[in-house]
């Protein structure tokens, strides 16, 4: 118990305390035995020095006492034995004869008389005993010393000489000496513990500064601080290593931070990566989500409306298949550009798909203002888009929906603007709309209605009716136009209004145009066989198709299937096809032409005109939209317009065939200005292809 | 009475005879002691290298008896006893000790016998009386029934021999 506390009471002091404690308990230690030794040496020498001194007056009586014995002379030896007087230690000395009997003894004054009873016994064994201790002995026994020094005459023994001496004063002596020696030891061990005081610290501070130096090094987490000690002693090493291993940690602690920056930027990059868009620098979609959280969260709990549009640009694939995907980039990177111009320091946009971009306004108080950024995006969007010199040209639908307003999740915020901006496509493209309910009907209609056009054509739902073309001033039928018709068991005759711009949305336009051309050619094949003749067959192409890589090929395929002469199929392309990225649609309109096949302009006059392209184009003929035809004759503006048209095609040496005639005012009208061709419920309506092929006419009424 | 009459008169006789012989021995033992004497102060003299034996003569009147020639044959370091009885003075020039017991003790007669053994290795022993004032060198005394021995030293020292001076101690009177 007492030994453990003890220790812990060591353990506890310093290194300097531990030093002194123990040298001093060494030196004490030593010190100690020293004493101890000395003591014991000096006890040892003292009583042996005395014994040796008894020894020899013992012997020297004994030999002084030979003629007393033999002449029996007990005056003689007791005044010999009285020599012992001197001796303050003997304190009794007796002679005895050959037979062991007391000759003469000599007591000293003051000694105990006891002695004298245990002499023999001690001096001898009997008279043999005598013979047998031929050899002197010398005891100690406690106080005493007993020697038994032998009395030789003639080399025989003739007696024995028996001493008692007392050395007890021995004991004193060296007690004295024990004290004075511990007393020196005791000197000595405070005069060294002094000395090693102060000597200790010497060696002590190059340890103490030592661990001073690393305690601030831990503590101020510097490791530029150096240990000074060029001692060659073990501390100096220890030193020297300490320093070697600041110098290391130091070296690593740059590189790591140096590795940690590294790292962080590397991450920062990756997180970018994560988050933003190369191309346009824009947040991605990832961020955007996460952003789009935020803004509802912060829309609910700080009352405010938040608006999300959602931008789809318009014609963007065009410009990548045609112009190649870093065309496409660089005209990604304009178009975010332009639109954050338009954005304020806290709207929030990302590119959030291919050709998609998302806007997060928050705070919003005027959704007139909302509708002023929807506008002001188109606008800049619908300039021309300059990239190594070439024009291009994009528009953009956006898709509005508004929180709390229209929903609180973000999820469903996401639909609403998805659906705004579909209808914004349907609509025609370019525009803003803003999400309604109605929306998820017509949505969930248009899905409907999505589904099924997929099995229109397998199920055969899809027919063909032709609507004549007739000259002007003959009334000979020149041409058809073939118009899809899509017969829904159930629901009857589908608008055209409603499903192709569902088809020209999801990509189904194409496998519907393909059935187009390749019905059109079948049907064309029918009538010629039925005697048909100088006849054209125009088909509707959408812009999507004749950016299709296979049109060409699926229009020559389909000739050859029927065996037609390229010459009798006319394409009918809309002004707005013409208009965009005109680089691929104007080589594949010049092959078409080369083919042989005829290009007409459907509903001219009704999109955003360039004329430019008419230069370009190898256009056969013009079709004036319904929309001017129909206003004639009221219209004072219609007629001028259509009398534009007309006098410009001639100009160009293109024919001109007005669209919608429904009225003997109209075809006088048109007839007055020189309008080649008519087309309309005037002569006839669109009807399907059996009737057609039972009661076709070649002739109609002009007049 | 009668019957304690027996038995001291029984311890009467026994007592005579050893109470005699306690007489005769003390009379007996004093030259026996005193051969002794002659016999250990032989001992304790240191004799010249040449001495074979130690020739213990006897010159005068033999008090000693049987007890001198006790002394026969024993040995005193290394060397043998033997005893003598001398009547010519010639002959005493072949001792090693000589008691001496002159008649008249006088000492004119003493004088007489020493000169003849002046300067001889002769260790000279008496028991008359004042035996060393005439220049024995060892005289026996009795003192308080015990025997002694005087020495006259100056005559030793005028000779090779060697008293210890042990000897010289014990002795009573040494001149």
């Amino acid at each position: 118990m007492i030994f453990s506390s003890i220790r812990k009471a060591v353990k506890g002091l310093s290194i300097q305390n531990k030093f002194i404690l123990i040298n001093v308990s060494v030196t004490m230690f030593a010190l100690l035995f020293a004493v101890v030794m000395a003591v014991v040496g000096e006890y040892k020498s003292k009583r042996d020095f005395i014994l040796e001194a008894l020894q020899v007056q013992s012997e020297m009586v004994a030999n002084n006492t030979a003629a007393a014995l033999v002449f029996k002379d007990k005056n003689g030896a007791k005044q010999i034995l009285q020599s012992f007087s001197v001796s303050l230690k003997v304190h009794s000395a007796v002679i005895y004869n050959e037979t062991g009997e007391v000759f003469e003894k000599y007591f000293s004054p003051g000694s105990s008389i006891k002695a004298t009873g245990t002499d023999v016994s001690h001096a001898h064994d009997g008279r043999d005993g005598l013979q047998t201790h031929l050899h002197n002995k010398s005891t100690i026994l406690n106080n005493e010393i007993h020697i038994i020094q032998k009395i030789i005459f003639e080399d025989k023994i003739i007696g024995s000489l028996y001493l008692q001496a007392d050395i007890s004063d021995l004991y004193d002596d060296i007690i004295s000496y024990l004290i004075y020696t511990s007393s020196m030891a005791l000197i000595g061990l405070a005069l060294a513990s002094l000395i090693l005081i102060k000597l200790s610290k010497s060696i002590i501070r190059p340890l103490l500064q030592l661990t001073r130096l690393m305690g601030s090094v831990i503590e101020k987490n510097d490791y530029s601080i150096r240990i000074e000690n060029n001692s060659k002693d073990e501390i100096g090493v220890l030193s020297q290593g300490f320093n070697k291993m600041l110098s290391y940690i130091e070296a690593n602690d740059s590189k790591l931070a140096h590795e940690l920056s590294e790292r962080y930027k590397a991450q920062e990059h990756l997180d970018k990566l994560a988050y933003y868009d190369i191309t346009t620098e824009l947040p991605n979609r990832h961020f955007f989500h996460k952003q789009l959280d935020h803004a509802v969260e912060r829309s609910i709990t700080t009352e405010q409306k938040m608006v999300l549009l959602f931008l789809d640009l318009d014609n963007f694939k065009n410009v990548n298949d045609t112009a190649g995907h870093e065309t496409g980039d660089i005209l990604l990177r304009q178009a975010s550009a332009r639109l954050s111009d338009v954005l304020r320091q806290n709207d929030y946009i990302c590119r959030i798909g291919g050709d998609e971009f998302a806007i997060i306004i928050e705070n919003v108080t005027d959704m007139g203002g909302i509708s002023i950024v929807a506008k002001k995006c188109i606008e800049s969007l619908s300039n021309p888009f300059d990239i190594d010199g070439k024009m291009f040209f994009i528009g953009v639908s956006i898709g509005i929906s508004v929180c709390p307003i229209d929903t609180v999740t973000s999820n469903e915020l996401l639909i609403n603007a998805d659906m705004a901006m579909y209808e914004a496509k349907i609509q025609g493209k370019n525009n803003y709309q803003y999400f309604n309910q109605e929306m998820n009907e017509v949505h969930s209609y248009r899905y409907q209605l999505e589904n099924e056009l997929r099995h229109a054509i397998d199920k055969n739902q899809l027919e063909l009716y032709y609507q004549p073309q007739v000259l002007s001033e003959t009334g000979t039928l020149v041409g058809y136009e073939a118009l899809m018709r899509w017969k829904h068991p159930e629901k009857g005759l589908i608008p055209t209004g409603d499903y192709i711009p569902v088809a020209e949305e999801t990509g189904l336009i194409l496998p519907l145009g393909k059935w187009l051309i390749d019905t059109a050619c079948e049907h064309a094949r029918q009538l010629l066989d039925d005697g048909l003749k100088d006849v054209t067959i125009a088909i509707n192409i959408s812009g999507i198709q004749i950016r299709e890589k296979d049109f060409i090929n699926n229009i020559t395929n389909a000739l050859n299937f029927s065996g037609l002469d390229p010459d009798i199929l006319e394409i009918e392309l809309t002004e707005s096809i013409l208009m965009n990225d005109s680089e691929l649609v104007i080589k594949k309109v010049h092959q078409l032409k080369k083919l042989g096949i005829h290009i007409a302009i459907d509903d001219f006059g009704t999109g955003f005109s360039s004329m430019n392209y008419l230069k370009s184009f190898p256009v056969t003929k013009l079709k004036i939209d319904k929309g001017f035809i129909s206003g004639l004759p009221e219209s004072s503006e219609d007629e001028a317009i259509v009398r534009a048209i007309i006098a410009m095609a001639h100009g160009l040496n293109i024919n001109v065939i007005a669209e919608g005639v429904e009225s003997l005012e109209q075809v006088q009208i048109l007839k007055k200005y020189g309008c080649e061709m008519l087309q309309g419920y005037y002569h006839a309506k669109p009807i399907p292809f059996d009737e057609l092929l039972q009661s076709r006419q070649t002739e109609y009424k002009v007049y | 009475m009668r019957r304690y009459t027996h038995s001291i008169l029984v311890v009467f006789i026994i007592l005579i005879p050893i109470m005699s012989k306690i007489a005769y021995a003390r009379n007996i033992s004093e030259y026996k002691i005193k051969a002794g004497f002659i016999y250990n102060f032989a001992r304790f003299t240191q004799w010249p290298e040449s001495t074979s034996h130690i020739n213990i003569c006897l010159y005068g009147k033999d008090n000693f008896g049987s007890y001198l020639d006790d002394l026969n044959g024993k040995m005193i370091n290394g060397k043998s006893i033997k005893t003598k009885r001398i009547r010519v003075l010639k002959s005493i020039e072949s001792c090693n000790v000589v008691f001496l017991n002159i008649t008249p003790p006088d000492k004119y007669n003493f004088k007489r016998v020493l000169n003849k053994i002046k300067n001889k290795n002769i260790l000279t022993m008496s028991d008359t009386k004042n035996a060393t004032d005439y220049g024995v060198m060892v005289g026996l005394v009795i003192e308080n029934g015990r025997v002694g021995f005087n020495v006259n030293y100056t005559e030793i020292n005028k000779t090779e021999l060697k008293i210890s001076s042990q000897l010289l101690k014990l002795a009573k009177k040494v001149i």
